[in-house]
């Protein structure tokens, strides 16, 4: 039964996961945590840490991670599958006729609306990693070290361009010392 | 045979030495198929990454399948699209296999907790981009705002929101095209 869940979960997600990584990641958090809460927010979070210091697409870092926990071997076995069968489906459908109309007007303009929402999607996800698993001296002793933690991670990789590889290794570094 | 056979290790290569996922391999799999190997012209590349970037789907399993098939076909895309993936899934499960036994040493868990709320800045800087890329007025704010409640507040799925995002799109595609035939006549 759980690996025909975790098949269906990651079919949908290879399907509608338009925008990118994030945009799968937040799709991912969804399924996983929050529909079948196989996992917290807090563990989700530690395997996307680990699936961003790790080489290879994010997302099938993230499935093979979250299907193994949820599944042992195979079901990070099938989860990797189930991410990636859809994109093989869509480029046997899609390849001629796409390449044939990439001028099209309505080809263009049918992903029109996407990235606001996209850019909706991905926030929430963020938005409810916010929990107390994530930020957890949130309101003890006034010291909130998990705010400045996020708050200059955000300066580092939005405003100054850091690889987050680094800023992990930097983050880490400052909990092993604080807590 | 020995194209495919390349084109699996060239993949497999990008796969397993490339961080930072989609994107920064871009840069890796121009290098190799276009100026190393010569496989395809360096504009042909480009064209086709465009139409790529449209597709759902991994971004990297999606480049390997289309730069394969163009190269050698049916047999080009499935092997580089399994270079691209076996390095991921067998370094995750490598650490999968260490990680669940170590996540309740104190000195790991220490360590987590400050990555924790690291992790959830690196997705908030994406949103942010995003919003700002997608050039948004009022309008296409209002869709960032309704995402936000509808998957927050009333735990709606995110794929449900995609579904009624391209069925939104292409019906505005088509009004607008007629709108512009109207124009022309």
């Amino acid at each position: 039964m759980i690996y025909l869940q975790l098949f269906w979960a990651y079919l949908k997600i290879g399907i509608f996961g338009f925008g990118g990584g994030y945009a799968m990641l937040s799709m991912i958090q969804f399924e996983i945590v929050e529909h079948y809460q196989w996992m917290t927010m807090q563990e989700f979070a530690d395997m996307v840490a680990l699936s961003q210091m790790t080489p290879g697409p994010v997302a099938v870092n993230i499935a093979t991670f979250t299907g193994y926990s949820v599944g042992g071997l195979w079901g990070s076995l099938l989860a990797s599958f189930s991410i990636v069968l859809p994109s093989v489906m869509i480029f046997l459908l899609v390849m001629r006729l796409l390449f044939k109309n990439k001028d099209n007007y309505i080809v263009k303009n049918s992903l029109s609306m996407m990235k606001p929402v996209i850019a909706g999607l991905i926030f929430v996800a963020a938005l409810q990693m916010m929990n107390a698993d994530n930020f957890t001296d949130l309101g003890l002793h006034g010291s909130n070290i998990s705010v400045i933690i996020c708050t200059l991670s955000f300066v580092g990789v939005f405003f100054l361009k850091i690889n987050p590889i680094p800023l992990i290794i930097a983050s880490g570094l400052v909990g092993y010392l604080v807590y | 045979m020995k194209t495919i056979i390349q084109l699996f290790l060239t993949f497999f290569n990008i796969g397993a030495f490339t961080l930072g996922g989609g994107y920064a391999m871009l840069d890796m799999v121009e290098k190799a198929v276009v100026r190393k190997r010569k496989w395809i012209e360096k504009d042909e590349f480009w064209d086709m990454i465009t139409i790529v970037q449209m597709l759902p789907g991994v971004f990297a399993v999606n480049t390997a399948l289309y730069t394969g098939y163009k190269i050698k076909g049916a047999g080009g895309a499935i092997a580089a699209c399994l270079g691209a993936i076996i390095p991921s899934i067998a370094i995750i499960l490598f650490i999968a296999l260490f990680f669940l036994d170590y996540k309740d040493n104190p000195v790991v868990e220490r360590i987590f907790r400050g990555i924790r709320p690291c992790v959830v800045a690196l997705i908030l800087s994406p949103a942010v981009k995003m919003f700002i890329n997608a050039k948004v007025n009022w309008k296409t704010a209002f869709l960032s705002l309704a995402t936000v409640i509808l998957i927050y507040f009333f735990h709606v799925s995110p794929v449900y929101i995609i579904i009624a995002t391209i069925i939104g799109s292409v019906g505005f595609a088509f009004y607008s095209q007629k709108q512009l035939n109207k124009l022309e006549k």
